[in-house]
């Protein structure tokens, strides 16, 4: 990730190098692997890559990327599904998914699978001193033709205004509660940004933040023109942005689409003329849809569906690998038996992840202790699964050595232990199926512990005992954001923002305080290191049952996924639409 | 007139008084099954359903909630009558004792709708006036707000479980309920012995329960009997919505409205399964409360 | 909602010819009862949207849970009171009432769409399902309802009966799902859930329209035929029927002239009465076949806790249905004598 960029400056070398792959605008030819370019690569066509049955268990697939071959039809029609429309359209305070992602661009792209960041808005990023830190954006951005731009030059004044507003700097002034800047962390300890000139951003931090640069690599912080407080947030029409396509139509639950933007920074992108989004509430529906050919793509698939599609299109492709949404029950150190480590380290070791995992998802899941396998940082998943508790072969082993846990504790057999799991009860998600999945388990191995299940059946509800900490255990999968620090200090850090079971530890705090002012990265690779040891040794605060496998089907026809497949390539599967294109089939 | 309500019309007649009990229920029901024959179905349904709900461990050999009784998504078999689902529990078990489900939920929704219907409508026909003025507007007012919003809304705010929803599906048939039940009540209100026993002196709660409940009898049965087996479909509605009756229990709304969909493709059996019990039941049901309703109302009397 | 029609009208009407004026007075005096229902109405929604757990604020925080942001009284005071929520609830009730009176039903809390604006996008698509099915509907089980009772307890009574009850014992999303499942399933191909305008594409709409409205119609159909028999079958005792048939008159000429138009009556009440439930079952409908109407929205917005939103809904909704139940009775009054107000 930050390998090369930190402690000093960067070298021209990388900085030419940066421009010169952008401008080549296939980023991917390099990936590993796959062979991701036009003319060469692989043989394609048909889905590469077996799902599951030979695949050693929860060591996640190997990216499944199939080239597609064919000669390049430009222009038409690429059209997904999802299953509402937006509601909040400012990317910096929403929650989720917004429009921002297709008319918006980013600060720094990563590399899909190695999460390396790769230049896009922002050319070179370097360190001028340990609270100062020297962006050059790119020139020639042209915004939106749309009023009140006309296409006007974005430049460092607009960057500069992003950096501040997205690390939460306008809260008073907008009279917004700080809080609602969803991604302040992504760019911690900010106290100003400003243009030096027209292609130069001086950032001025606080502390040292070594988490800086991949924070501007999160979906979540997009860029938008610095006007656009002044037009507001309500009204998608009125929205332009730098991003490959802008909004052509957009009728709430009913169209949301967009045209392509002819003077887009990345040459020949993008391809498609329109990228339409058709809004399918219901999943059963959403697969019907891409069977007859309505939708180019679905995403989220699991294996039935897979199984499904490839009897009635055997032509579409799949496109698999690890996600960075991992799965978890989190116990609240609130109730009293969860604050004692021997009672966590117990039910860590009892556990059969395997079966949860493998049970929701078939394969293609991976095993994951404190950070999601796709950080470069992170343990692989054959580590994880070589560790206690998480190794299927000393699974009884294990469970032996925790029921003495627990009997040392006070609670043999899991007597005096009576817990409920709150979870969200939407149809087609995991929480149902992962909670009576282990609650089957728990009940199995310490047969007088008592588990209770109890469902939400909005997330509005939900979200009121998980956010209040007003629960002993909660069931719930969390995207990662893209940097280990960032990641670590908002769900473990004493008062961390996704800290909801209030777990706290003085050492844990330290470690995270250390590594986040450390530039020199072998320093925060070996600070991180000894974070992981101790999150499975001493902490126990979280029972994470694996990383997600993430499944993408496109329509036979439609080729370029392969260079934008992987891990890191964001939030929502569709924010590199500008890289796929049509092909004659 | 009401004197003359219900089956036992075989009393009147000198010698057939004199048959055993045993006996007249006998010739009554075949009489209804002949004349009856979709509402004796309806009736065999039932007591199936009363059965499964009774017997259900003596006619499974798995448990509801008993995980990995043979391998995942498995079509029907010898072992598994039904299948089994995504966590192998097998689903001929979760059907049968789905039955209890069913009946707690209509026959709670049902006893629980009834008696504070029956109880508003004859006290506002009874009392008039401004009770029943304002009475009347409230439940013009939850007439007109679209029922399946009314139960999302109480059952989020009481939250998710089995008597939670009982009580959302029951809150707004009381109140719509009673305007049929003080229907009813008005054309007995009126009655001579009605105002005889106030002329007596008779308490108002005497005469409420005393000479007009008895003669609302035949209403609340039809009432009871039609709306029996929409109970239990509103309940698979609201499980489509991700309101019913939570998970790991074996609704037969919630097996098939959530569980049986997803697996659709690859397990159809899960949908099946719930579809029929359900539908049989609820037709079942129906035809039952069609027959009651034929028989008990006295307007339908006559020829044929 | 249960299945029960409701077999008797239930509504208070003296049988006493009382001429226009009569009719004239019946009506004030029905529309000025609406206004106390409608104010009860109101109250209702506004009370029960605010009882549901979590707010529009505890979403917008969520992310914040952890570090305590999210009990930080500032912040949650600062969005409570940028959204009117921090006023006690019988306060906004009544701002909300004032509000309306003068057309004015607030505007959504996330994106500040106007609620009129958002509610007329979405009425057509659900009205135009609901006609549709109740016109096929009409069509088919007032037919099926007249046979039954005239043959009533013969084969044909069974079967149709059958067929209709049918109708209601199998939920309306099973229907649904497998209207759009099983094609997809055995030939590839399916509905179409891409939205088209009547304007951009009259047929394309059209086309969107049938398959939620058959799925509506099949439930609706049910419980008119059984109610069309019921009503068939009492009328067909009366007096005047027999008198009819003394007289010598044909039969389908009893059926069709005198029993029909007066067996008709409770089902046009009762008509007016499954609107409400036709919202309801267009929830399911509009949700399996993606069609972006009022039933979704409702729910959706209940899922987003949009206060105003919910009530517009509600509100305009319920207007309509009193409006529709006060031209059900009046059209009553003229069509039956015997039921003219008082």
């Amino acid at each position: 990730m930050t390998i090369e960029q930190f402690g000093g400056r960067v070298s021209r070398r990388s900085v030419l190098e940066g421009i010169g792959v952008g401008a080549l605008g296939l980023a991917g030819a390099a990936l590993l692997g796959c062979g991701g370019t036009k003319s060469g690569g692989e043989a394609g066509g048909a889905s590469s890559g077996a799902l599951g049955a030979n695949q050693p268990k929860g060591t996640g697939l190997p990216l499944t990327a199939p080239v597609v071959q064919g000669k390049e039809k430009a222009g038409g029609t690429f059209t997904e599904h999802t299953t509402s429309s937006y509601t909040q359209h400012d990317p910096h305070t929403a929650l989720a998914t917004n429009i921002w992602h297709v008319i918006g661009d980013k600060g720094l792209e990563p590399d899909p699978q190695t999460a390396a960041i790769r230049p896009h808005v922002l050319t070179s990023w370097e360190v001028a001193d340990p609270t100062t830190l020297v962006f050059k954006v790119k020139p020639g951005i042209k915004t939106h033709n749309m009023a009140p731009w006309n296409g006007r030059d974005f430049t460092a004044e607009d960057v500069a205004w992003n950096l501040e507003r997205i690390g939460g700097l306008y809260a008073e002034k907008l009279k917004v509660p700080a809080a609602s800047f969803q991604r302040a962390s992504m760019v911690a300890n900010i106290t100003k940004a400003q243009a030096v000139d027209p292609t130069t951003v001086k950032v001025t931090l606080s502390k040292p933040n070594s988490s800086f640069f991949n924070g501007l690599m999160d979906t979540r912080v997009p860029f938008a023109p610095k006007e656009m407080d002044d037009i507001g947030w309500n009204d998608p029409l009125k929205m332009g942005g730098i991003g490959p396509f802008q909004i052509s139509e957009w009728v709430k639950d009913q169209k949301m689409n967009y045209k392509k933007n002819p003077n887009y920074f990345r040459p020949n992108e993008p391809h498609f003329d329109n990228f339409n989004w058709t809004i399918i509430p219901d999943r059963a529906s959403a697969v019907a849809a891409f069977i007859s050919g309505q939708t180019n793509m679905i995403s989220a698939l699991n294996q039935l569906e897979i199984d499904q599609i490839k009897k009635t299109k055997p032509d579409a492709n799949l496109y698999s690998w690890i996600d960075s949404n991992w799965h978890h029950f989190r116990p609240s150190v609130e109730y009293a038996p969860f604050k004692d480590i021997r009672v966590r380290k117990a039910l860590q070791l009892a556990i059969d992840y395997a079966q949860i995992m493998d049970g929701f998802y078939g394969s293609g899941w991976g095993y994951q202790a404190a950070l999601n396998p796709g950080f470069p940082d992170a343990w692989k998943p054959e580590k994880v699964k070589s560790l206690a508790g998480y190794n299927p072969d000393t699974k009884a082993a294990d469970r032996a050595e925790a029921q003495k846990l627990l009997t040392a504790a006070g609670f043999p057999n899991g007597k005096g232990i009576d817990f409920q799991i709150i979870f969200q009860n939407t149809s087609g998600t995991a929480y149902p199926e992962n909670c009576q999945r282990f609650q089957a388990q728990m009940q199995q191995v310490f047969p007088e512990m008592k588990i209770g299940l109890k469902p939400y059946a909005d997330n509005a509800s939900f979200s009121v005992p998980q956010a209040k900490g007003d629960f002993q255990m909660v069931s719930y999968v969390i995207t990662a954001a893209p940097d280990s620090v960032i990641e670590m200090q908002s769900q473990y850090y004493t008062g961390g923002s996704r800290n909801y079971g209030h777990f706290s530890d003085k050492n844990l705090d330290a470690l995270i305080d250390k590594a986040q002012v450390e530039l020199k990265m072998d320093a925060r690779n070996a600070l991180m290191e000894e974070f992981q040891t101790k999150f499975t040794t001493e902490w126990v605060p979280m029972y994470v049952l694996g990383a997600q496998p993430a499944r993408v089907m496109m329509q036979g026809n439609v080729a370029g996924y392969d260079t934008t497949a992987g891990t890191w390539y964001g939030y929502s599967a569709s924010t590199k639409a500008c890289r796929w294109f049509y092909v004659d089939k | 007139m009401s004197a003359e309500v219900g089956i036992g019309q075989a009393v009147r007649g000198g010698g057939r008084a004199q048959r055993s009990v045993g006996a007249r229920v006998w010739y009554e029901a075949s009489k209804f099954i002949r004349k009856k024959p979709l509402g004796a179905f309806g009736a065999v349904v039932l007591l199936m359903l009363i059965g499964m709900a009774v017997f259900a461990p003596i006619i499974t050999q798995y448990g509801p909630l008993q995980q990995s009784t043979g391998p995942a998504l498995a079509g029907p078999s010898l072992e598994h009558l039904a299948g089994t689902d995504q966590f192998g529990r097998d689903v001929f078990t979760r059907i049968v004792y789905g039955a209890r489900i069913s009946l707690f939920i209509s026959v709670g929704a049902t006893v629980m709708a009834i008696i504070p219907a029956t109880t508003l409508g004859m006290m506002c026909a009874y009392f008039r006036g401004p009770f029943d003025l304002v009475f009347q507007r409230v439940v013009d007012a939850f007439q007109a707000i679209p029922g399946l919003i009314l139960l999302i809304t109480i059952v989020s705010i009481l939250g998710s479980g089995q008597f939670n929803v009982v009580l959302a599906l029951a809150i707004p048939a009381s109140i719509t309920g009673s305007r049929l039940q003080r229907a009813a009540s008005m054309q007995v209100t009126g009655r001579d012995y009605v105002l005889a026993a106030r002329s007596l002196g008779a308490t108002h709660t005497r005469i409420i329960f005393q000479y007009i409940l008895p003669n609302i009898m035949a209403p609340i049965i039809i009432v009871v009997s039609l709306g029996f087996g929409g109970y239990i479909l509103a309940e698979s509605s609201l499980s489509f919505l991700g309101y019913g009756v939570p998970p790991p229990a074996p609704s037969w709304g919630g097996m098939l409205a959530s569980d049986g969909r997803r697996y659709m493709y690859v397990a159809p059996h899960m949908f099946v399964a719930p579809a029929i019990a359900l539908s049989v039941v609820v037709f079942g049901v129906n035809m039952f409360g069609d027959a009651m309703r034929d028989i008990l109302d006295p307007r339908l009397r006559g020829s044929g | 909602m249960p299945a029960a029609s409701v077999v008797y009208a239930g509504r208070r009407l003296i049988t006493n010819g009382g001429g226009v004026t009569g009719m004239a007075k019946y009506v004030l005096r029905r529309l000025i009862g609406m206004v106390p229902t409608w104010l009860i109405i109101m109250f209702m929604v506004v009370f029960m949207v605010r009882l549901i757990p979590g707010s529009i604020v505890d979403l917008l925080l969520q992310d914040q849970g952890g570090g305590g942001s999210y009990q930080a009284g500032i912040d949650r005071a600062q969005v409570e009171h940028r959204l009117g929520l921090d006023q006690p609830v019988y306060v906004q009730y009544v701002k909300y009432v004032a509000g309306v009176a003068q057309g004015n039903l607030g505007a959504s809390l996330w994106d500040q769409q106007s609620v009129v604006s958002l509610i007329a996008q979405r009425v057509p698509v659900t009205a135009q399902v609901a006609l549709v099915a109740i016109i096929t509907s009409v069509f088919v089980s007032i037919p099926i309802g007249v046979i039954s009772a005239v043959r009533r307890d013969s084969p044909v009574d069974y079967l149709l009966r059958s067929i209709s009850i049918l109708g209601i014992s199998v939920p309306g999303f099973a229907i649904g799902t497998a209207i759009v499942i099983f094609p997809t399933l055995w030939w590839g191909v399916t509905v179409s859930f891409k939205y088209v305008s009547f304007a951009e594409d009259p047929i394309g709409h059209l086309k969107l329209i049938i398959p939620p409205a058959m799925v509506l119609g099949v439930q609706l159909s049910a419980s008119v035929a059984r109610l069309t028999r019921t009503m068939m079958l009492e009328v067909l005792q009366e007096d005047y029927i027999r008198t009819a048939r003394a007289k010598g008159l044909q039969e389908p000429k009893i059926v069709v002239k005198h029993a029909l138009k007066n067996a008709l009556i409770p089902v046009v009440t009762v008509l007016g009465i499954q609107i409400t439930n036709l919202l309801g079952g267009s929830v399911i409908t509009e949700t399996i076949f993606a069609l972006p109407g009022l039933g979704r929205l409702m729910v959706s917005s209940i899922g987003a806790r949009d206060y105003p939103v919910v009530q517009g809904i509600v509100v305009l909704t319920a207007i309509f249905v009193m409006c529709m139940n006060l031209a059900v009775d009046v059209s009553y009054g003229y069509l039956d004598p015997r039921a003219r107000p008082a």
